[in-house]
């Protein structure tokens, strides 16, 4: 794996994943905020929607001109090859490393 | 904002701030469609409010994660073949970088530079709205205001208004100047809602065309509206139009009652026009055939616009030639008289305010003196600081003017900061400045309306800026770049450069000394207006309430219709509970109006008429020398005996006694208005009253009894126990119980009325207090800095001198000795400078303020107390320096 993924790009591909075809930030935002139950400030998403975009893990085009958007297009993101090969490690390495650990909070003995 | 989309602003700077990134357009975008979705949840407001936080969240945000990315730290050497404007910004690049290391540092610099740079640019913006633009109109340079000169001499002397028949002359004369009359109205507009006190002006039908402003909706005045009985039409304003008659278009043509006359409404004018005086509505000066005769009685304002290729001076020796020929032609009324042609501009602009503003811009030059100097300070204690940088800099080949160049661009981005800072400072301390002056003053202010923090503004903070760096940043650079290399790699950073000291020295000079200059002028100034606002006037303003009644309608038009009604108005009033006492006057002390007529003393005739002898009229009811507590010194007050078929008779003034019957005794002696028949026999004398404050010399006065004088408008005074606010509603219901259509305006009370006409002289206190506080503050801080920078240079010398057995106490006295050298030879040359801004203040306030002795000895001590706690705190870190740990250190 040669691309390290941080923890909210983790989210961020996964929420694209998630919304799929309509995938742009306003709804992938909204997605990151309902599944994972955090807010998401609008600066950090489109910084690492960016960031992700350079690393070659998203992809993006541009939907039509809307109205609503002053005349500006949509753009859609959707997860490349590398992104998904990067997700798959990724989970890969928490299964690895969760199997056979509890999470339960460890009673102190005595 | 209104085709519901985002707020513009807000959105063109974000698409400015990110078009760097690819998806700056999809982000706006995505914003713009959620300010779709969020107008309907908040509103219009609240989704601007929403985008505008949102936008400078996504900025910020975009803006950091790309200042991450970039290319490191540009490089501090000079690259070959570099051109001189690249080489510039580098070094600006580096400058800000640098600063933004040094958190603490740079903070204290520009929080410094932009409480500087917000006085000086609250002052200017002061400047520019009320002096250099005081309203909007075009051609403001081809206006001119004619006033009369008068034989007298004093502050309005010759800004005196020009009767009709001298108008008319001068009209009719003028080749150089289309001259227009105006004359106050007070206009109370009638019918629909509740009756509602206007300013209003009877002006010459030219007047719109005059002013160049024309109307916004119908027409302005035909020339044949200016005869008597064809006169009955009026503008009114656009502000006028919007609150009584709903910028309903339709009211051109209507007619309303104005002064219980009907007027037909013909035109509105245009928006924010209110010339003069906050004017709502304007009607056609009509001058009867009597009127027009008058050349004695002065009354109306004479503005004119010069017609093309005229100048100011031609209009004057017109005007000029008239007014010699009228003196030659009625020697009674127009022996010394002559006039005053002075351009709009300058006219408008309160008599006061440019003396009061070049105080306050004097005081402002100093707090930015004054910080440039802390500033400097600051920099030249870095510079040593940064002595072993520089100096490798040198070695390796910098220039002399290179290391200039590069100190000087730093200060120039700390005075850039700074500026940018002292923007929203200064809008704040105007709003202060706004809060603070109450509209019934505002509205006498020119310009007033206009002032805010504009372009001009701006402009003028930019360039200050720029001068303010010379000054703070060119001292230090200089010295910076003349070290000598070996001594500042040699040591560690202790210098043994005098140069230095003396320039920290006279800098410490110079902030004391500007710190107290700026003190004593607060001080002077606050207590100066603390004098005028509670000093004994020769009547008690606590606890009485006053309202001004101006009798309306047929019904009052004769004087025993006025009489019988403010008699009747007064019993009610007495009859009424839980007063302490009720009067009527025509003019409450300290009021901006007055009354004053032209008198003649029984048995002193004058023969000159410019000697003339004029007094202040007072008409009032018995009760009134008790309710306002003025002390009656010699014979009686009125009484209710005193009617209109009794002897006439007056009280009069001790400066009235004194100078019209000097040496004898005024009661049983008489005296005539002028213009009048009847002779009045003075009955008493009572002390002075104060009227202006900004008069120096107690006015002569009479008092009359109002049964024997009547007019119909009247202020009433009411005296209550406790607090006078309640007693302002009991007022109104008893004029209303007699007559429910008469207004009830100017309610306040004496200590209000009193507060207001001195609403410049707190405006200016409060200024010079804000500046005092800052002064003494930024040199304290210097002081500060100084001392403890001197103490860190010597930590070795004094180690020393303590491991070799000196006791504490002798190195305290050294170390605070020179701070305190230094604070006495700035206490002096404080002093020097705190008494020429102090004469100057007591020249340009009229006199309210006095260079008195107490002020100076109290301000000096406090400032020589703040230097010596400034002082104590570093010296006595000095004496806790270990002599071990003080001669490792090196």
């Amino acid at each position: 794996m040669d691309t390290y993924l941080g923890e909210f790009e983790h989210l961020v591909l996964l929420a694209v994943l998630r919304v799929g075809e309509d995938a742009y930030a306003v709804p992938v935002r909204a997605e990151i905020e309902s599944r994972a139950g955090r807010t998401v400030s609008r600066g950090a998403l489109y910084t690492t929607l960016d960031r992700l975009e350079q690393k070659g893990l998203l992809r993006s085009r541009l939907g039509d001109p809307l109205p609503e958007r002053g005349g500006r297009a949509r753009r859609y993101y959707s997860v490349s090859a590398r992104g998904l090969a990067g997700l798959r490690a990724a989970r890969e390495s928490i299964d690895g490393l969760s199997a056979g650990v509890t999470l339960e909070p460890k009673r102190a003995p005595g | 904002m209104s085709d519901g989309g985002p707020p513009r602003l807000a959105e063109w700077l974000l698409r400015r701030l990110i078009r760097a990134s690819p998806a700056a357009d999809a982000v706006v975008g995505d914003l713009a469609e959620e300010h779709h979705a969020e107008r309907r949840v908040r509103g219009r407001l609240g989704a601007a409010a929403w985008y505008w936080r949102q936008a400078a969240g996504v900025a910020s945000r975009v803006l950091v994660a790309r200042h991450r990315a970039r290319r490191p730290a540009p490089s501090p050497f000079p690259i070959p073949g570099d051109s001189f404007m690249s080489g510039l910004w580098r070094d600006f690049r580096l400058a800000v970088r640098l600063l933004a290391h040094q958190r603490a540092f740079a903070g204290i610099i520009i929080l410094t530079l932009a409480v500087g740079l917000a006085a000086n640019a609250t002052v200017i913006a002061l400047i520019d709205g009320l002096v250099l633009r005081p309203f909007p109109l075009r051609d403001i340079d081809r206006l001119i205001q004619v006033y009369g000169a008068g034989p007298g001499t004093g502050l309005l002397a010759n800004r005196s208004e020009i009767s009709p028949a001298d108008f008319v002359d001068f009209q009719r004369d003028s080749r150089a100047a289309d001259l227009v009359a105006l004359e106050w109205w007070d206009a109370t507009v009638a019918g629909q809602s509740e009756p509602e006190r206007l300013q209003g002006f009877r002006v010459s039908p030219a007047f719109f065309d005059a002013l160049g402003v024309g109307v916004a909706a119908g027409r302005g005045f035909s020339a044949d509206e200016g005869q008597v009985g064809r006169n009955r039409v009026a503008v009114i304003s656009d502000a006028l139009w919007h609150r009584r008659f709903a910028a309903d278009p339709a009211i051109i043509g209507r007619t309303v009652n104005i002064e219980a006359e009907p007027y037909q409404i013909v035109g509105i004018a245009p928006p924010r026009f209110d010339y003069p005086y906050g004017s709502d509505v304007w009607s056609p000066l009509a001058l009867t055939p009597e009127q027009l005769e008058r050349r004695q009685s002065r009354y109306l304002s004479v503005i004119g616009r010069l017609r093309d290729g005229a100048s100011a001076a031609r209009a004057q020796a017109e005007v000029a030639a008239t007014a010699a020929r009228l003196a030659q032609q009625y020697p009674a009324t127009n022996r010394g008289w002559g006039v005053n042609v002075m351009p709009l501009a300058e006219s408008v602009v309160d008599l006061g305010a440019q003396g009061f503003l070049g105080v306050q811009q004097i005081a402002t030059l100093l707090v930015l003196l004054l910080a440039c100097a802390n500033v400097a300070n600051l920099l030249i204690v870095r510079a040593a600081d940064r002595s072993k940088e520089l100096a490798l800099r040198v070695a390796l080949g910098a220039s002399r003017w290179r290391v200039i160049r590069l100190l000087a661009i730093e200060s120039l981005a700390l005075a850039i900061a700074g500026a940018a800072g002292a923007i929203p400072l200064t809008w704040a301390a105007l709003q202060a400045c706004r809060a603070a002056m109450p509209p019934t003053v505002a509205r006498f202010v020119r310009g007033w309306d206009e002032v805010d923090v504009d372009l001009r503004v701006v402009a003028a903070l930019a360039a200050l800026a720029v001068v303010s760096t010379i000054f703070f940043g060119l001292l230090p650079a200089l010295r910076a770049s003349r070290m000598s290399l070996n001594d500042a790699l040699k040591t560690g950073g202790r210098s043994s450069d005098s140069g230095k000291h003396r320039l920290r020295n006279a800098m410490v000079v110079v902030e004391v000394a500007l710190a107290l200059t700026l003190l004593v002028a607060a001080g002077l100034s606050v207590r100066g207006t603390m004098t005028v606002l509670f000093r004994d006037d020769g009547y008690d303003p606590e606890g009485v309430m006053t309202m001004r009644i101006s009798l309306i309608g047929s019904q009052y038009e004769t004087p025993e219709a006025q009489r019988a009604f403010f008699e009747r108005l007064g019993e009610d009033a007495r009859g009424a509970i839980g007063l302490d006492g009720v009067a009527l006057a025509n003019v409450a002390p300290g009021s901006p109006r007055n009354q004053s007529n032209g008198v003649e003393i029984e048995g002193h005739p004058v023969t000159d008429a410019a000697q003339r002898r004029s007094a202040d009229i007072r008409r009032t009811t018995p009760g009134f020398l008790e309710t306002l507590r003025i002390r009656l010194l010699d014979g009686r007050d009125f009484t209710t005996g005193d009617r209109p078929d009794t002897l006439p008779v007056a009280l009069v003034s001790e400066t009235m006694a004194r100078r019209y019957w000097s040496g004898e005794d005024p009661v049983g002696r008489r005296f005539r208005i002028d213009g009048e028949q009847t002779w009045r026999t003075v009955v008493g004398v009572v002390r002075d009253v104060r009227h202006n404050w900004f008069f120096p010399d107690l006015a002569p006065t009479f008092y009359l009894p109002f049964a024997q004088s009547p007019a119909s408008d009247m202020v009433l005074m009411l005296r209550g126990p406790g607090d006078p606010a309640p007693l302002a509603a009991a007022g109104r219901q008893l004029v209303w119980r007699r007559d429910a259509a008469q207004p009830v305006y100017e309610v306040r009370s004496l200590r209000e009325v009193r507060s207001e006409s001195a609403v410049g002289l707190r405006l200016a206190a409060g200024f010079m207090g804000v500046f005092g506080l800052v002064g003494l503050l930024l040199a304290a801080v210097g002081i500060y800095a100084i001392m403890a920078y001197a103490v860190r240079q010597r930590t070795h010398e004094i180690g020393v001198r303590l491991a070799l057995g000196a006791r504490p106490r002798e190195v305290l006295a050294t170390t605070l000795g020179r701070g305190l050298r230094l604070t006495a030879i700035g206490l002096v040359v404080g002093l020097a400078g705190a008494y020429a801004l102090g004469s100057l203040m007591e020249r340009t306030l009229f006199g309210s303020i006095r260079v008195d002795a107490l002020t100076f000895v109290a301000f000096t001590a406090i400032l020589a107390a703040a230097a010596i706690a400034a002082s104590i705190v570093p010296a006595r870190r000095a004496l806790r320096v270990d002599p071990m740990i003080a001669l490792r250190n090196q």
